[in-house]
């Protein structure tokens, strides 16, 4: 196929003044006309407006263009508007390349008008370079399946359903639990409002058991789940249950023969279950099964009492586990948290001492529909607790046994807890240890007040240890009263830990399923936490309720109803635009060393190594951070739009002229061009000698981009990106650090200083600190010495040829690799 | 586990005690607050 003939039209704006004022935009043009393959350059005094739109689009058609270049503002403004004007001429959009004479030129450089003009026309040579190597791409339709999957089904996976089967979407509900209700049916009344949970909580997992578009999967576990975004495909083990839930009708003659007797989770232990079992009286699915774990035994059946009292005959003790598969668009991960087991604590004596209990035991002894029906007795003697302490922050804010983060809900489910103790026994003495107590939350400080006013006495300080009478079983307990500053000691009846929660133990196997990560304190990430707090990293998942942070059942909800509308908004659409800067795998020199798919964030670079068929781009889950292209050692991933080719022809032409006195300056999109872009907005002025290279992510700085900057002279190359945790691309920069190690490491072996390669995090709202650096790099540039420069240009050039000529790879892995 | 690092902005260098297990940790140099801060490698004895 012959080859097109390149016809680029170079569109110089003078944004009225704020170009014009300090560039000299006609000299910018003229230079323009000279660069190769230009075939028209035209200024305009605002290229944005209709009638400079209208001039692009009319010197397409005129001069057959078939590339287009506008110098004016920052392409995070106008990028989209330029596309649309090119397309709307019959461009592909992406034969566009916009770059930015404006907050990176004239507003930083207003008083050099030479030094500005002379940048100008740098940029504008830059972006014809990568112009001529701009290439049609086309953004992706990806089907979407109108259906979602909620896995957890606590009171934020039931909301999230709900929402969602209620805006008219199909919903399938996993719980692993033999019922939905999750913490919150276990808990007797809710702060502040002091209402009964399973009151309120019941009539909403009744709807979603009769809802026509929930399939209600209790006892189930998702196994794997393939697929992208909007077209996922979930893998459902239902375990047995061994009693047919949907002719069961609850009549609990199985229970009653049944000679199995177990322990009652749901009643914390204090009474006993059988083996056949109904989770809880309201439990949803409304119905028996059996636990067959404790049973005695169904190969052979060894007793089967459970099926000869059962009148439905609805038992079949040879019931085997059922494998579902799903097909869903979305995914909402509502699998809660688990509460913190304190029995670690050798101090608080938890187990040792049968009155030391925890506060989810407490909601149980407390609870109408609890063990004691409400009547709160301490276990020891069965007796009632006229002298309770509380002791906050267990396994909380703290460093060493337990979490270090607050719990959130702790403080004020032990102010409602003093509360109901108050309205059982107006008499009862409460004492409550805490650090801090914190009721931030609306109506928390009212109830606090009730429960100060009630008499329930709170005393600043933990204590260090609990000790037993071992005749009456009460308890001492030893603090330090911080606010009075002297040692206070309480003989008590009855302790109640304020136990804190935790991810879930089942999360790690989750997060492998969905390929989810999780922040530090072990809860999963968001992709944004403030502006997109309900997705997750992965496009297409979403999170409701304790499984992103802990969080009360008011926050629970709100956020399942977040979770339910943005996935409602995925699922309305009939197709999804994929994104088009996307890897693409040369597989004739992929060698499957799964290196891409290692660094890649988003799980989109699949590698059979074994096989050696070489890696797979899922195209749907790319987002184009590039990360793989730069981590593959053997060049065999391109990324689209921004390839080695287009990078490295910007930095030649950059540096083709006066080299030693310019400053290669490589930018993420999201943070540190955007922090640029501040920078020049607020007028902020620095020196004129940078050149930027802007990347979708850091994580695309290729070694090779940033060796090639030196061999051609580059006195200092600056690499920057987001802050590390603030990356837009997940933790794609966290391989721009190790990357940059590897590179300083290797510069000290050629012989090359490895200060002339500066590292820095700009994050977009950090303008005057992008300025600051600037200025400092220009002071760093001046003090390289020409002779280096040279020397550094020799030994990388000598290098570059030697490894062209010998094209084994290089002498140590990439830390990708070796991980 | 303790890393050596300096500080290619301003040259100071300094000891750090990091664990792996708690992933990668963003670099600044106390002194100058910048990021260009390298790890040293091990000297070979």
């Amino acid at each position: 196929m012959a080859e097109e003939e390149l016809r680029i039209g170079v569109f110089v704006c003078d944004c009225g003044l704020n170009i014009a004022g300090s560039v000299d935009t006609e000299e910018v043009r003229l230079s323009a006309e000279k660069l190769p393959d230009v075939t028209v350059s035209v200024r305009n005094r605002y290229t944005c407006a209709d009638p400079g739109q209208a001039e692009i689009k009319r010197y397409i058609k005129e001069y057959n263009l078939n590339r287009v270049v506008v110098a004016s503002c920052t392409p995070r403004l106008h990028e989209s508007t330029f596309r649309k004007c090119v397309e709307d001429a019959g461009l592909n959009p992406y034969l566009l390349e916009m770059t930015s004479i404006r907050e990176h030129c004239s507003w930083v450089h207003l008083y050099d008008r030479e030094s500005a003009t002379k940048k100008a026309k740098d940029i504008v040579k830059i972006a014809v370079a990568r112009a001529r190597l701009l290439q049609p791409q086309h953004e992706m339709e990806i089907p979407v399946t109108d259906a979602a999957l909620v896995i957890g089904g606590g009171v934020a996976g039931i909301q999230a359903a709900l929402d969602l089967a209620d805006a008219g979407h199909q919903v399938y509900l996993v719980e692993e639990k033999p019922s939905i209700g999750g913490i919150m049916a276990e808990l007797d009344k809710t702060f502040p409002t002091m209402d009964c949970s399973i009151c309120v909580l019941g009539p909403k997992m009744m709807d979603v058991g009769r809802h026509p578009r929930i399939n209600l999967m209790d006892y189930s576990t998702v196994e794997s789940v393939s697929g992208y975004v909007g077209n996922f495909k979930v893998r459902i083990r239902r375990k047995a249950r061994y009693v047919d839930e949907t002719v069961c009708n609850v009549c609990g003659k199985c229970a009653e023969v049944c000679p199995v007797v177990l322990p009652d989770e749901f009643q914390q232990g204090f009474s006993s279950r059988k083996a056949a079992y109904i989770a809880f009286p309201q439990a949803v699915p409304s119905a028996f099964l059996i636990d067959m774990e404790h049973c005695l035994g169904n190969k052979p059946v060894a007793c089967a009492k459970c099926m000869d009292a059962c009148e439905k005959k609805c038992i079949d003790l040879h019931a085997q586990d059922r494998i579902t598969e799903v097909e869903v668009g979305a995914i909402i991960v509502a699998t809660g948290m688990d509460v913190y087991d304190p029995a670690q604590l050798d101090e608080y004596g938890y187990t040792l001492f049968e009155n030391v209990i925890t506060s989810m035991e407490f909601e149980r002894l407390i609870c109408g529909g609890g063990p004691t029906e409400g009547h709160l007795v301490r276990p020891s003697d069965h007796k009632t607790p006229k002298r309770i302490g509380f002791i906050q922050c267990v396994g909380s804010r703290t460093e060493n046994r337990g979490n270090p983060y607050c719990s959130n809900v702790c403080c004020m489910n032990t102010v409602k807890d003093s509360l109901l103790i108050k309205e059982h026994d107006p008499e009862a003495e409460i004492v409550v240890f805490y650090m801090d107590i914190r009721a931030f939350g609306k109506g928390f400080e009212d109830l606090l007040r009730r429960s100060r006013d009630a008499g329930v006495r709170y005393i600043r300080g933990l204590p260090g240890e609990i000790r037993e009478d071992p005749v009456t079983k009460n308890l001492l307990v030893k603090v330090e009263n911080t606010t009075t500053s002297r040692i206070e000691q309480y003989d008590l009846d009855m302790v109640v830990l304020s136990v804190g929660m935790e991810p879930k133990a089942s999360l790690k196997k989750l997060m492998s399923v969905l390929n989810l990560s999780q922040t530090s304190d072990g809860f999963l990430m968001e992709a944004h936490p403030k502006l997109r707090p309900v997705d997750a990293p992965t496009p297409g998942i979403f999170y409701a309720g304790c499984v992103e942070a802990p969080k009360d059942i008011k926050d629970s909800v709100t956020q399942a109803g977040a979770a339910a509308a943005r996935s409602s908004i995925l699922l309305n659409s009939a197709v999804l635009k994929g994104e088009a800067i996307k890897a693409i795998v040369d597989l004739e020199k992929c060698n499957s060393c799964g290196v891409c798919a290692r660094v890649c964030p988003y799980g989109a670079m699949k590698v059979d190594i074994k096989a050696k068929s070489g890696a797979q781009v899922v195209a749907a889950a790319c987002a184009g951070c590039g990360t793989c292209a730069a981590e593959c050692r053997f060049d065999a991933i391109t990324m689209q739009h921004f390839s080695d080719a287009q990078v490295l022809a910007q930095i030649e032409a950059a540096l083709e002229n006066d080299p030693e006195q310019k400053i290669i300056t490589f930018l993420c999109n999201w943070c540190s061009y955007a922090a640029g872009d501040l920078a020049g907005v607020s007028r902020m002025q620095f020196p004129p000698n940078n050149r930027f290279i802007r990347t979708m992510c850091s994580g695309r700085v290729d070694e090779s981009f940033i060796l090639r900057a030196f061999e051609k002279g580059a006195p200092v190359v600056l690499l920057s990106g987001c802050h590390l945790g603030d990356c837009h691309y997940i933790s794609a920069n966290h391989w721009t650090m190790r990357r940059a190690d590897k590179l300083w490491n290797k510069l000290e072996k050629l012989g090359i200083r490895p200060e002339r390669l500066q590292l820095e995090w700009i994050s977009a709202a950090e303008g005057a600190r992008f300025a600051q650096i600037m200025r400092e790099l220009e002071e760093m540039r001046q003090k390289v010495t020409v002779d280096e420069m040279a020397y550094g240009r020799k030994v990388i050039a000598e290098q570059r040829r030697k490894a062209e000529k010998e094209p084994e790879v290089e002498d140590e892995l990439t830390d990708a690799a070796k991980v | 586990m303790e890393e050596q690092l300096k500080c290619l902005h301003c040259g100071f260098e300094y000891k750090v005690t990091t664990d792996p297990k708690k992933g990668l940790h963003e670099r600044v140099c106390p002194k100058c607050k910048s990021n260009s801060v390298r790890r040293l490698p091990e000297k070979k004895e």
